[in-house]
């Protein structure tokens, strides 16, 4: 069974006197456990599609399942629910809040969820240690590094055990060796936990470390092809 | 999420732009100042009213002659001013019943002295039953009583003030000071009597037998019945609108008063002056209350204002936020709570602000100082409807915010 599906997408914004078409029929299935990318070069769509496949977004047209839930239509606040549960969130730009420790930070999507927050703080120091920051964890993201930062964020992006973990150019902002380390990450927890993971990069060594490559051009997939 | 974690959230955010806060809650700060201050003094003049009006006594009426002036003008009429006197005195006791206590006073200004100290007061002479009228106490000593009257003894009680200037600490009583070089023996010191306002001090007049003051007073003649004013205590629980016509016609009669033609006698009464008095009152409280109003209300558009250059300079916050899961009303209602502490902080430094104005002006205004809750209450209410209401709008627009556009500032 797949875990997402998505069903001739297609996702046309109004701009200027003519609208654009980013997004053209647009159809594949992932399954669970899989460690795949989406790349692409910028323009391409790749974050249009990430935006929709995060449920931040909705399509024009076309179906979008996850799990066979149809979520291509539905209101704000349930697209917030399926993002609270199903979608962990990795972005190039980190995106913790600023205001907030480490531990505060894992525990704010748990928090969302409506659980208490002794039970969040265990949870998230688990999450924390398995990304190898128990030292860490009542550090504010200023006072730590980008590779410690994004690997916050990963333990956040865990903390409700989502169905897919979407990271978004996850290597970015990191220095090469780092960012290898992030990948690495991620291979270890598909691999260890089983945790599907969906990166959207437009760098083609990040998209070759995955499995799986979904490439896009001009709001079409033009290749899908298994690596490994 | 729930509400301590929203609370401690929004704590934290406050102190992260302490100054910008402070400035922000400055008006509601003011504004429920103003309020509990406002309230307070109304409170403290109602207080002051209610406990001795201008030192009349509850209930007590007062007839004086009217003198030259009427309306602001000189009379005409000179000639014919009436005067008061105890035959119009006893008219007024004779036919009414309600009466329970009646005194003729004269009220002249005369020197006091002892031991080479001198003081001009206002000496009133009276009836054994003056207290009875206009509510005093005797604090050392006793009143004099019908016998003095009837016996002209040379005794005088001294007001709470009057005994202190000539006495200080000694004890007055037995001893002889001179009125007008006439000694009288001090018999009796009053209470002190709250005086919140108006020229006349209670504590500083001194009263002797009526008789007395007649024999002893410049400016008073033996031969003559004339009196300054009369001083009446109702029985309680007489109607007093009822018992002030009825002296009316009994005096208009005594004086041969033609329809049409203006009274020949001023009557104070307690209750009415008191309805003035707490007319005005209500009048400073009303302006009070206005000033408070136009402040809170600039206050809460400098809380709205604020909030919503919050929500822009926070968007980034809020994509994360709805990134990870905040539902629409959950964005809301982090905002809301957020303006409702901030106006909530505004009005505790507020409450406190105007206790302590109020102190200070209690002091400076001798009025009473009266702690009640209920402003503090009604200002707290007050301060989180302002919350509510004026952070409404600014968190109904964060949370209308659309993720993506919102995670990448592009709004």
């Amino acid at each position: 069974m797949a875990l997402l599906k998505t069903i001739n997408i297609t996702k046309t914004y109004a701009t200027g006197t003519k609208p654009v078409q980013v997004l053209k029929n647009i159809s594949f299935q992932i399954a669970e456990k899989e460690f795949m990318s989406i790349t692409g070069k910028s323009g391409s769509g790749k974050t249009t599609l990430m935006n929709i496949l995060g449920c931040l977004d909705t399509p024009t047209s076309g179906q979008y399942l996850i799990e066979n839930q149809d979520v291509s239509h539905m209101t704000p606040d349930q697209l917030a629910h399926i993002r609270n549960k199903k979608i962990g969130f990795v972005f190039q730009r980190f995106n913790l809040l600023q205001d907030m420790t480490a531990i505060e930070n894992v525990s704010l999507p748990q928090l969302y969820a409506g659980k208490k927050e002794t039970e969040t703080r265990k949870r998230s120091a688990q999450f924390l240690e398995i990304v190898g920051l128990s030292h860490r964890i009542n550090h504010f993201p200023t006072e730590l590094s980008g590779g410690e930062q994004q690997r916050v964020a990963i333990a956040r992006a865990l903390s409700n055990n989502p169905s897919i973990i979407l990271a978004d150019e996850p290597t970015g902002n990191l220095d090469s060796a780092t960012g290898e380390k992030i990948l690495q990450m991620f291979k270890d927890l598909n691999k260890k936990q089983g945790v599907t993971i969906i990166v959207i990069t437009h760098d083609q060594h990040v998209a070759e470390s995955t499995n799986r490559i979904i490439r896009l051009f001009d709001g079409k997939i033009v290749e899908d092809k298994k690596v490994r | 999420m729930n509400i301590k974690i929203l609370l401690r959230t929004s704590v934290r955010v406050l102190k992260k732009h302490k100054v910008r806060s402070f400035l922000t809650i400055l008006g509601i700060m003011i504004g429920i100042s103003s309020i509990i201050i406002t309230f307070s003094i109304g409170r403290g003049a109602e207080e002051a009213i209610s406990s001795a009006v201008l030192g009349m006594g509850e209930g007590t009426i007062y007839i004086m002659p009217a003198e030259f002036m009427k309306r602001g003008a000189f009379r005409s009429d000179v000639a014919q001013r009436t005067k008061l006197t105890t035959i119009e005195m006893e008219k007024v006791k004779k036919n009414s019943p309600e009466i329970a206590e009646i005194t003729p006073m004269s009220m002249t200004v005369q020197q006091l002295d002892y031991k080479q100290k001198i003081a001009q007061e206002t000496v009133i002479g009276c009836h054994a039953n003056m207290m009875k009228v206009n509510d005093n106490d005797i604090a050392l000593g006793s009143f004099f009583n019908d016998y003095h009257v009837n016996q002209r003894s040379n005794v005088i009680v001294l007001g709470n003030k009057v005994a202190k200037k000539l006495f200080n600490t000694e004890n007055p009583i037995g001893q002889i000071i001179y009125l007008n070089k006439q000694p009288c023996q001090v018999i009796g010191v009053l209470k002190h009597k709250p005086h919140y306002w108006g020229p006349r001090d209670p504590n500083d007049w001194a009263y002797i037998p009526f008789t007395v003051a007649k024999k002893l007073c410049r400016g008073l003649d033996e031969t003559e019945n004339e009196v300054t004013m009369v001083g009446m205590k109702p029985y309680p629980g007489v109607d007093s609108e009822v018992l002030l016509r009825k002296i009316k016609s009994i005096l208009r009669f005594s004086y041969n008063t033609k329809p049409g033609e203006d009274d020949s006698f001023i009557i104070f009464d307690q209750q009415s002056i008191e309805n003035v008095a707490r007319e005005a009152a209500g009048v400073i409280k009303l302006f009070g209350l206005i000033a408070a109003a136009v402040s809170l209300l600039v206050g809460s558009i400098g809380v709205m204002n604020i909030m919503l250059v919050s929500v822009r300079e926070r968007t980034r916050e809020i994509g994360i936020r709805m990134a990870i899961g905040a539902t629409q009303g959950s964005i809301r209602r982090q905002f809301l709570i957020e303006s409702t502490v901030l106006c909530l902080f505004g009005g505790l430094i507020g409450i406190t602000l105007g206790l302590l104005g109020q102190i200070l002006i209690s002091q400076a205004a001798t009025l009473p100082v009266v702690i009640e809750l209920t402003p503090m209450v009604i200002s707290l209410i007050v301060t989180v409807l302002i919350g509510v209401f004026f952070g409404y709008y600014p968190a109904h627009q964060a949370s209308q915010l659309n993720p993506v556009d919102a995670l990448l500032e592009r709004v």
